[in-house]
């Protein structure tokens, strides 16, 4: 069995590379590829926030017990990246392609900041304190992104 | 405006990194200032009083000022808690770094015992406070990767830069103390330089570059060695002078430099993100430099007197320390602010903007901070300042020449960097106006 780290940091990276094909395609003025990529990145991000926001904050806190601290700044953290997610979606409609790559640019540090958060911290306290760890593994990797 | 919830203070308040950023620049200024003053003479020997306190300007009152700035907010993120009352002991850091870095560079420009004591106090009082309070944090034990362990071989290189330089000033400042300080001139440029800058940007890089450009994580080989190989080579270096203790340090801590910086390129290179922005800039005009600089230190090291160099015996020592100094810490540094200031302004606005929807539409992107166009002159400036020091290095004719393009140079930096700040305070009161 995989473990919270491992399967949670690969998960970021499949994101992250979602997110380079979307920039690619916009630099391209490929509008419609870039439309496919934008939609399955965010396909991609909301089933990772599930992961965690229903499944592995929720052992974490109640292993902790408590909602406050690190899952609590690791929630506000994807309301501001939801946030941005707004933005763009608004910026890939117009196909305005200099205000998309700028705000994917702001999206991809934005994630990269919490990332290094969750793989540094939040992972590895995870690991340590939730008991059953393969179980939430388990059913984070039963939760898949729907398709759109 | 509502105060913010507790769990929020992992992060700073901007102003705490934001006055280390804003003043980092102008002592990039000074720094040319001195060149274009003291004209020829800075490039006359590594001796040279003028080159020695050019240099401090350089190293602490832009690397260290910036450094210390960024780890205000970056321990947060390494280490899960910050830096204990960041908010309060920021101020009196910032005075005492920029009061010390004034005091010891003038006081070496002008041969002045008294304001290097003067310097040398308020360094002292800077570096115990804030890195008594990173110790605290960051050195406690706790499980860490390849990138943790180069960072704290870099803090002890830290502290035996900050330690021989404090031996050294105190020479400088009661020449009654009979301290022999040139000796230890070497060890405490090395492990500043290639110690702490270089193994600092080793563990950071390891890091940051596969999750901000999409790229491969770096080879295990180079993740896990070299760290360790530059730190064994440079204390050997520092604690013997036996012939074959010299070949060995010198070889380690040169091949090491070398493998790290080819593999930051091959890994840049197959980055996923295509996009050639002022970091991936910086980075590869850092690597470049290293890779050049590598051998040269080797040779300056265990051949000195190789009569095929190209570089004159005096003018070996100057040499190195313009590209390590000028062409590799500092451009990687320049590189990395041309993200982070953007970035901080960025992430405070929209966190303020979560409360209040409606100001959402309103927050400008990174980009219109600092644009790309702006960063990618600024890598261009900096390049050219580089190369015209490095003709200094050979023709002190050039000195001033070069003086002016480091004027140039961080003044860009300021200038744009004070712009980001100001449109963030006109942003910042627009969204008050909705709250």
């Amino acid at each position: 069995m995989t473990t919270i780290s491992a399967f949670m940091t690969g998960d970021h990276r499949a994101c992250d590379a979602q997110l380079a094909d979307l920039e690619s395609h916009v630099e391209a003025s490929r509008w419609p590829q870039a439309r496919t990529a934008w939609a399955a990145f965010g396909a991609a991000m909301r089933c990772h926030f599930r992961r965690e926001e229903e499944i592995l904050f929720l052992a974490f806190e109640r292993a902790t017990g408590g909602g406050g601290g690190p899952t609590y700044v690791m929630r506000m953290e994807h309301e501001q990246m939801r946030a941005a997610f707004g933005q763009l979606d608004v910026a890939v409609r117009a196909e305005d392609k200099k205000r998309v790559l700028a705000l994917s640019e702001s999206l991809m540090v934005l994630i990269q900041q919490h990332n290094m958060k969750e793989e540094q911290i939040l992972y590895p306290m995870a690991e340590q304190l939730v008991e059953d760890g393969d179980r939430v593994v388990g059913e984070m990797q039963a939760l898949r992104p729907e398709s759109s | 405006m509502k105060p913010l919830p507790l769990a929020l203070d992992d992060l700073p308040p901007f102003r705490v990194p934001l006055r280390f950023f804003l003043t980092a620049p102008l002592f990039g200024v000074l720094a040319g200032i001195v060149v274009i003053v003291e004209g020829e003479t800075v490039f006359a020997s590594r001796w040279s009083p003028a080159l020695i306190g050019a240099t401090h300007l350089l190293t602490l009152g832009w690397l260290a000022m910036v450094m210390i700035g960024a780890l205000f907010q970056v321990v947060p993120v390494l280490s899960g808690r910050g830096i204990p009352a960041a908010a309060r002991v920021a101020a009196p850091v910032h005075l005492a770094l920029t009061l010390g870095t004034l005091g010891l560079a003038y006081g070496l420009v002008a041969s002045s015992p008294n304001l290097v004591a003067l310097g040398l106090g308020g360094l002292l009082a800077a570096f115990l406070l804030f890195g008594g309070l990173l110790a605290w944090r960051v050195l406690r034990p706790s499980r860490g990767g390849g990138a943790l362990v180069t960072i704290r071989f870099a803090v002890l290189a830290l502290f035996a830069t900050v330690a021989l330089g404090a031996w050294m000033a105190a020479g400088i400042a009661w020449p009654s103390l009979g301290i022999p300080y040139r000796a230890s001139t070497d060890s405490h440029a090395r492990f500043g330089l290639f110690g702490w800058v270089l193994l600092l940007v080793m563990g950071v890089s390891q890091q940051v570059v596969p999750m901000f450009h999409v790229t491969p994580p770096f080879p295990a080989a180079i993740a896990r060695g070299c760290g360790v190989t530059v730190f064994g080579g440079l204390i050997l270096l520092a604690t013997s002078d036996a012939r074959l203790a010299v070949v060995i340090g010198a070889s380690a801590t040169a091949s090491a430099s070398l493998a790290w910086a080819i593999a930051l390129l091959a890994v840049l290179a197959k980055r996923k993100r295509r996009r050639t922005d002022a970091t991936v800039r910086a980075w590869q005009l850092a690597c470049w430099v290293l890779i050049g600089t590598a051998p040269i230190a080797w040779q300056i090291a265990v051949v000195p007197d190789l009569p095929i160099s190209f570089v004159a015996r005096h003018q070996q020592a100057l040499l190195l320390g313009v590209l390590v100094v000028l062409g590799f810490c500092v451009t990687v540094v320049l590189g990395m602010l041309q993200k982070i200031v953007p970035f901080l302004a960025f992430t405070h606005l929209q966190r303020r903007a979560l409360k209040n929807p409606a100001a959402i539409p309103l927050l400008p992107a990174m980009e219109d901070f600092v644009s790309t166009r702006t960063a990618t002159i600024q890598i261009a400036i900096h390049a050219t300042a580089i190369a015209l020091t490095i003709a200094a290095a050979f023709e002190p004719a050039v000195a001033r020449a070069a003086g002016a393009a480091l004027c140039v140079d961080f003044a860009f930096c300021a200038v744009n960097l004070t712009r980001a700040a100001l449109r963030y305070r006109r942003v910042v009161a627009s969204v008050a106006e909705r709250e």
